[in-house]
């Protein structure tokens, strides 16, 4: 009983329930927006899914600064796993903008700021994970990676000021209903992103707490293994495993 | 695992209102909209859009006023579409409006503010689209294309780091028996 | 400040000194930049309407990534003679050793500059040797060297060292590129000064922005 109650009030279920009316208020309750039609319903995910790849790149600088600062794992851990999620988001948000622009703009790409900042900055997290994937392990790997995502950080109002003076130069060539027109809806759109936005932020939330504590575990059996010279035997079990799972 | 619990009721809650929802996705609407075709269009001396008369499929005739507010989304006959408020463009709409009915190109337009009077209908028009009935069911692959990918990559993304907890916990059971 | 320029131009006068000897670093950016400009002559058919539109792109293109060549270069000779520890046991500051690499990469980039952009105004038939260029050519050089010699230094220990450099360096100089493509398309089409000055602004704050944060950063990187 108590397995049951304890799994209710989880922020899991939680976030699930908030997800399920986010859903039902995306595809049943909010009205069709009559400039753009059906397809405006895609923004209520683009949104705030962009706004969770946003939070990752603040929460991925901020952990990298105060680890340097600090020099302590915890935040090195939580930047891991926010540029991780991040990428995630980062991806996912570039990928449903394309698939809304299609329709709305008839084109599936256009050198628009967002845009190319949106992907520049993607492809500088995943080189984040790349680095931190190549390098040795130690300190070091963590110092040099916290500098690599506060570089991105910095570069990334030169980035959007350059991609938005660009942009200026060569206007986009969109055929489609405009962007930028006003929508049809009004309040309801307003309501239905906030309720959308708050579901994302839950469920990345969740996503950077789940890889964080996965990331804590494998660092205290690195530490365990170190204080306690394990049996050679078991080792070579674990490697084993390793490689056949 | 949890996460799959989670991922669980989502999926199960998605089917379901997908399912039973599907029809009044396409068919909700916001404000009262007419379809039809342009029958008569009334400019003042600069030649802006004032009224204009719309004739639907049973021959109705509701006269439309237009406000600053109202939003025009008009393709012309190459097919690029003219977007703009009426506030920016009275004379753009007045030129797509007569065009429109010279073509016969349907149209849709949803107003507010409708009063009747002896049989004709007069309304203030928020927008004026061209009708969007052709484009429908390719718009709602998009939905579903975006629906999917969001789903398929968080789903991919936490079967990933479930792997990943699953390599910690089978290391963990390692040192445990080792110690004993 | 005399005494930190002259551990400054020893260390860069080092570089140059060893590039004299074996010339790996400069002819290996301008050969692999001309590689690049003669096989994008070939991929697009070049005539005088689209060199104007497309060249300007190709020649930075092609600097971008040669530079990043010759940075791998550079920085595998350091690696090679262990010559970077040998430096960092020197009883000097940290970011003075940047500023003399940067120094060295900026050479070299701007050395092989020198072949590669008059090759480049004859392949596409367009006229850039204008001073605005100097300008543009030297802003972007030093940007380039200065976030070059920033993860050259901390690429030098990871694994596939080619593969990453180019994965952290290309994105984060993009609007550097964009201010560099767009100011030479301006210098090719002979606009007037202000357009080409609203890139070379944003050129110099991208410059002082990483040269500052750089000499800052680089006494965590050589940090063991």
């Amino acid at each position: 009983m108590t397995k049951v109650i304890n799994l209710i009030v989880s922020p899991i279920a939680l976030s699930a329930v908030l997800m399920g009316t986010t859903l039902w208020l995306i595809l049943v309750w909010v009205p069709t927006e009559t400039n753009q039609g059906a397809v405006q319903r895609i923004l209520y995910l683009h949104v705030p899914i962009a706004w969770g790849a946003m939070m990752g790149i603040i929460v991925v600088s901020a952990g990298s600064f105060l680890y340097l600062w600090k020099k302590n794992e915890i935040w090195d851990r939580l930047a891991v796993a926010s540029a991780e999620v991040g990428v995630v988001f980062g991806g996912l948000a570039l990928l449903t903008g394309m698939i809304w622009a299609k329709p709305v703009w008839a084109v599936w790409w256009t050198g628009e700021a967002k845009l190319t900042t949106t992907l520049i900055l993607f492809f500088i997290y995943v080189a984040y994970l790349m680095f931190r994937a190549y390098f040795p392990p130690g300190t070091q790997r963590q110092r040099l990676a916290a500098i690599i995502a506060i570089i991105g950080a910095i570069d990334t109002p030169i980035i959007y000021f350059a991609a938005n003076l660009w942009s200026q130069a060569h206007p986009p060539l969109i055929t489609g209903p405009a962007a930028d027109s006003e929508s049809s809806l009004g309040t309801s759109l307003g309501v239905v992103l906030l309720a959308s936005t708050i579901s994302f932020t839950l469920l990345f939330i969740l996503l950077v707490k789940m890889r964080y504590e996965i990331r804590k575990s494998e660092d205290e059996i690195k530490h365990f293994k170190r204080n306690h010279q394990l049996d050679s035997a078991v080792l070579n079990n674990i490697s084993q495993a390793r490689g056949t799972s | 695992m949890k996460i799959f619990n989670y991922g669980l009721a989502l999926l199960i809650v998605c089917v379901g209102l997908v399912a039973h929802d599907l029809p009044s996705l396409v068919l909700a609407q916001s404000n009262p909209l007419v379809n039809g075709i342009v029958v008569g269009i009334e400019t003042n001396d600069n030649e802006q859009l004032i009224t204009f008369v719309v004739s639907d499929s049973t021959g109705t005739l509701t006269t439309f006023k237009v406000s600053d507010s109202t939003k025009y989304g008009l393709e012309n006959q190459a097919g690029d579409r003219w977007v703009t408020s009426h506030k920016d463009g009275s004379e753009e709409a007045a030129r797509r409006l007569s065009e429109h009915q010279e073509r016969f190109v349907p149209i849709t337009v949803s107003y507010s503010e409708a009063t009747e009077d002896s049989g004709q209908i007069t309304g203030i028009a928020t927008s004026v689209v061209d009708r969007e009935q052709g484009k429908l069911e390719t718009n709602l692959g998009y939905i579903f294309a975006v629906f999917a990918i969001t789903w398929i990559l968080f789903f991919a993304y936490v079967f990933y780091m479930g792997r990943k907890q699953k390599v910690v916990q089978y290391e963990i059971t390692q040192i445990k028996a080792s110690l004993q | 400040m005399r005494e930190s320029l002259a551990v400054i131009w020893a260390i860069g006068r080092k570089d140059l000194l060893l590039e004299t000897r074996n010339k790996d670093v400069i002819v290996a950016i301008s050969v692999f930049a001309l590689l690049v400009l003669m096989i994008f002559t070939f991929a697009i058919d070049i005539n005088q309407v689209n060199a104007k539109l497309t060249g300007p792109g190709i020649l930075w293109a092609s600097i971008a990534f040669a530079g990043v060549t010759g940075l791998n270069r550079a920085f595998a000779l350091e690696l090679e003679g262990n010559t970077l520890e040998a430096l960092m046991l020197a009883p000097i500051s940290r970011d003075l050793i940047y500023a003399g690499k940067m120094l060295g990469n900026f050479l070299f980039i701007t050395a092989a500059q020198i072949i590669v952009i008059p090759i480049f105004a004859v392949l596409f038939n367009l006229a850039v040797l204008r001073w605005e260029m100097l300008v543009v050519s030297l802003l972007t050089t030093i940007g380039f060297s200065a976030i070059g010699t920033l993860f050259a230094a901390m690429t030098i220990r990871v694994r596939a060292r080619e593969v990453m450099l180019p994965l952290l360096f290309l994105p984060v100089v993009t609007p550097l590129i964009m201010a560099a493509v767009e100011s030479t398309s301006h210098v090719v089409n002979d606009s007037s000064w202000p357009e080409i000055y609203q890139w070379i602004q944003l050129a110099i704050a991208f410059d002082i922005a990483f040269i500052v944060i750089s000499a800052f950063i680089f006494q965590q990187i050589l940090e063991d």
